[in-house]
């Protein structure tokens, strides 16, 4: 291009005709994530209950396995603050307990689904062929089989404990990561710094780890924050049904279920903990909202 | 001279922003006599489309028309309510679109889509809408149209698709039809078919034509008057044949000299417009285009030029114009 | 409309659910057979000659393959054997009732799910960014938050409960459920529990895709023929806005299958999730069995009901 005499300097050209400076990705989410009250106010909520589950594994107000701590179907009032259960126990400490198996089963499950997930979902998308056409067969006879009842069967088989329910929950419900990070890697591979990557050379692990992983990463993370509220569910609805934690461990789905019988004169010991579990469940949505509609990279300017 | 079915007068739209308001039209008047085809032609971003959906009041929010009039026939479509703006659109004043197979609705039948429009305006029975859409395809140049009219969208080649959306729009026989980018996404082959069937059916129906394109080669094959739009404004006006020989703006200069020929010197070099579009929150002070503009003077960088005469029904925004320009660098170099 | 392309199709379809039923129940069927514990160990010690005569009656004392041809064989006959608990109960007729009032209860969920969900999210499309779109995206995230059982239990507190104190004992809601089918009055509110998490999901669905839609060229010509905003929104929106909706249906039904586990056991509703907790409880394997069976072939014809939507939708799908 063959330039005139009189052509803007650099600097003229950036005042006059660029106006708005570039930032990275995470700093543009981050920003937009801010705004966001909703989201904002539910990670709060979310922290406050991990600081209370955390307390919780050293101290609760009352011993949570004593019975008869409390007059049995106690209504909430100074000495007990949520009220106690039909067999007398504290709810509050129980809550406080609670929080720690919801919290563990909601983060346990999704790490091992990350990791099966993610890793399976990249090897289907990257390399493709017969080994995706064998693992999305896989994926689609997975989606068939209904998970409570797959679950349902896995407790049965495997016993009841928290380790085991974390991993009949994850083996349901690995699929939608796969499927995520499959379609991921699909569209990211045909990028133009994958081809320059694979055409000097380098090895698909690396290019896996060092390419396309990073920026799958932010839909991983929408999806896992998802994934955490629907496992806690799950093990809410596995616990009400009688085949959740062992009890006496309190779980919130075990503790509605307990007092379901005695919903009309003692309302408080299901709805305490059904309050508790609606709550950390819409925090969970609505963070992931947040999360999603943060990392969008159609809402970039 | 007959009077101008459309007159706009220092249309202003702007959208509102997170990061501030876009002055996408600043301040456009032009008219638009009966039968006349008309080209609006401009860079990506220049305004030249959504000055034309502003003409129908379809910008989106967060767009919205801020200041200026659109008198069709008279009244002022700026003000008009709701309902009498719906009665203009498809009837007297219809758009067709750039892409035609994203344009049309997927799920229905080519001919209900067509035979919609009419019905939208006028009570016609199904057999007559019918009949009537057939019509149209054949006015269109649509092979087979008895057939055709039941099938969908996506059973029809680009340029038939195309057609088609002609055909929608000329349904009730409007006084003017609006073309945005109508062969942009279509072959050259076909663009060319496209154009053709524009001018004949101009001829035959007398129907006014605007069309908007950023390819100068498809005004020439189609237009009489042509706008060049920059940075929200149009920056010259005139009759295509002279405004081609004789481009008073440097912009329209450039416009016509980055256009390849095919009988060009092997050893020029293929020309380009240096510079990125501008910001339309923060225009560039003085004349818009001189950050890109080789020929620009002291005065460019603050006084903001409007239109003025350079010639017999031609109008430039410029201080220095090219006649000058030439005269001064004697050989312009780009 | 039913060339012989489609009859092959849906032959081919329902072929394919029936492999798949007996694939299913085969599984369970080997699955079942490692479990510890049987049906008739919580039978107070029985008499070993007895216990010969039941295991002999249940084809127990074969071996494991031989018990397999025989489950096969009376499975493809739609046979489903005898219960383990309760000896002399066919099976296959008792899940049938059974999986008629699931269904009874699941349609009506369904049909509300879908019906609410949807009017929602149009309108909450509709209206974007005004209180009523804030008011319908915030019930729709609280309703897919919420357990079931815990919207059952609100539920219960409300009718049955609160209903009856504030009216004074006048107006009070009967939580129970007569007979095999109940009134229809006792199936709103398990039908209710049972379907909002997924009508607000599909609200949520809905509102997105009428976004997305309301965006898309073909509604802005639609506009600019001049039609109604009414017209545009229900002839040509709507339509488009539909076709991810009737994506998720197949997981949907799923998920009110599973949700109707919870539900039937809260309401005490004789369906065929309360059959199958309780037969897991008593280890009644063979209804165990059965009840996976009739779940894979509802699941199986649901997803072809879905596929057969997607082309009254979308004409651009053919099979």
């Amino acid at each position: 291009m063959a330039t005139a005499p009189g052509v803007a300097t650099p600097e003229e050209y950036v005042g006059d005709t660029l106006a708005r400076e570039q930032t990275s990705l995470w700093a543009d989410a981050w920003r937009r994530l801010k705004r966001n009250r909703l989201a904002l106010g539910s990670a709060v909520f979310l922290v406050l209950l991990l600081v209370v589950a955390i307390i919780s594994v050293f101290w609760t107000p009352y011993p949570i396995w004593r019975q008869g701590v409390a007059p049995t179907y106690q209504t909430p009032n100074s000495d007990f603050l949520l009220g106690a259960d039909q067999a007398g126990r504290d709810m509050l400490s129980r809550l406080m307990v609670g929080a720690q198996v919801s919290l563990e089963v909601g983060v346990g499950t999704q790490i091992i689904v990350a990791v099966v997930g993610v890793t399976i979902g990249l090897i289907a998308g990257y390399f493709r062929g017969w080994l995706d056409g064998i693992i999305s067969t896989l994926i689609n006879i997975f989606y068939g089989i209904p998970d409570l009842l797959v679950a349902l069967i896995l407790v049965l088989i495997l016993g009841r404990g928290l380790d085991k329910i974390i991993f009949a929950i994850a083996v349901t419900r690995w699929m939608d990561m796969a499927r995520l990070v499959r379609g991921q890697t699909f569209s990211l591979r045909e990028r133009e710094f994958v081809e320059a990557a694979r055409a000097s050379g380098t090895r698909p692990n690396k290019i896996l780890s060092r390419h396309i992983l990073p920026n799958a990463l932010g839909p991983i993370i929408v999806q896992a924050t998802f994934g955490i509220p629907q496992a806690i569910l799950f093990e809410a609805f596995l616990s009400f049904l009688g085949l959740g934690v062992q009890p006496p461990t309190p779980s919130w789905g075990a503790m509605a279920a307990d007092g379901f019988h005695a919903i009309r004169i003692a309302p408080h010991i299901v709805l305490v903990p059904a309050i508790a579990l609606s709550l950390t469940l819409m925090a969970f949505n609505f963070l992931g909202d947040g999360l999603r509609d943060a990392l969008d990279p159609r809402q970039k300017r | 001279m007959t009077a101008p079915v459309l007159q706009v007068k220092d249309l202003k739209t702007q959208f509102f922003t997170d990061d501030g308001v876009v002055k996408a039209v600043d301040g456009v008047s032009f008219d638009l006599h009966p039968g006349e085809t008309l080209g609006i032609v401009g860079e990506s971003g220049c305004g030249k489309s959504v000055t034309a959906l502003s003409i129908l009041r379809l910008v989106q929010e967060p767009g919205r028309i801020t200041g200026g009039q659109i008198l069709f026939k008279g009244t002022d479509i700026v003000t008009m309510p709701g309902d009498d703006v719906r009665d203009i659109r498809g009837k007297d004043i219809a758009m067709i679109f750039q892409d035609p197979l994203s344009s049309l609705n997927p799920v229905l039948k080519v001919g209900y889509q067509i035979e919609e429009a009419m019905e939208a305006h006028t009570k016609i029975s199904g057999k007559v809408a019918l009949s009537r859409a057939v019509q149209l395809l054949k006015q269109v140049r649509i092979p087979a149209a008895e057939s055709r009219v039941e099938d969908y969208p996506h059973q029809f080649s680009g340029g038939m698709r195309q057609r088609a959306m002609i055909a929608m729009g000329l349904a009730n026989k409007p006084s003017i039809l609006i073309a945005d980018e109508p062969t942009t996404a279509l072959d050259v082959t076909v663009q060319a078919q496209i154009l053709e069937l524009l001018r004949d059916l101009n001829e035959e129906t007398k129907t006014a034509i605007i069309l908007i394109t950023h390819n100068m080669g498809v005004v020439a094959g189609l237009c009489k008057r042509v706008l060049v739009m920059y940075a929200g404004r149009i920056v010259e006006q005139g009759p295509v044949e002279q405004i081609f020989k004789d481009p008073q703006h440097p912009y329209t200069w450039s416009l016509l000299q980055s256009i390849p020929r095919l009988d060009a010197d092997r050893k020029d070099r293929l020309l380009s417009i240096e510079g990125l579009p501008p910001d339309l929150i923060k225009p560039p002070r003085g004349c818009r285009f001189h950050p890109r503009c080789q020929f620009r003077i002291e005065r460019c960088f603050h006084d903001d030029p409007t239109l003025m005469d350079v010639g017999p029904d031609q109008e430039a925004a410029c201080w220095v114009t090219m006649r000058r320009a030439l005269a001064r660098d004697g050989e312009a170099r780009a | 409309m039913l060339s012989r392309r489609a009859l092959i199709f849906l032959g081919e379809r329902l072929v394919l659910i029936a492999f798949t039923a007996v694939a299913v129940s085969s599984i369970v069927f080997f699955g079942v057979h490692q479990l510890p514990g049987s049906a008739f160990l919580s039978d107070r010690r029985i008499d070993p000659a007895a216990l010969a005569a039941i295991m002999h009656h249940y084809h127990l004392d074969l071996s494991l393959w031989d018990q397999y041809k025989l489950f096969v064989a009376g499975i493809v006959h739609g046979n489903l054997g005898e219960s383990l608990v309760n000896r002399g109960i066919p099976i296959t007729p008792l899940l049938l009732r059974e999986a008629s009032v699931s269904l009874e209860v699941g349609a009506t969920a369904l049909i509300f799910t879908i019906g609410l969900g949807m009017v929602l999210g149009v309108i909450a499309a509709i209206k974007q960014n005004t209180w009523v779109d804030y008011l319908a995206t915030a019930t729709s995230v609280i309703g897919y938050s919420m357990p079931n059982f815990v919207i059952a239990s609100v539920l219960v507190l409300l009718f049955a409960v609160y209903l009856y104190n504030w009216s004074g004992g006048v107006l009070y809601y009967e939580v129970g459920w007569e007979g095999t089918y109940g009134t229809p009055g006792q199936i709103l509110l398990p039908a209710f529990a049972l379907g909002f998490p997924y009508a607000s999901i599909v609200a949520r669905l809905t509102r997105a895709s009428m976004l997305e839609v309301l965006r898309q060229d073909y509604v802005r010509t639609a506009k600019a023929k001049g039609l109604s905003d009414r017209i545009v929104i229900i002839r040509h929106a709507l339509r488009n806005a539909l076709i991810p909706v009737v994506t998720i249906l197949g997981p949907l039904t799923i998920g009110i299958i599973t949700g109707s586990v919870v539900i039937e056991n809260i309401f005490g509703i004789p369906g065929l999730g309360k059959e199958f907790v309780q037969s897991i409880l008593s280890r009644d394997y063979n209804i165990v069995i059965g009840v996976f069976t009739f779940y894979a072939l509802a699941i199986g014809l649901a997803n072809l009901l879905v596929d057969l939507l997607y082309t009254v939708i979308d004409p651009r799908i053919r099979y």
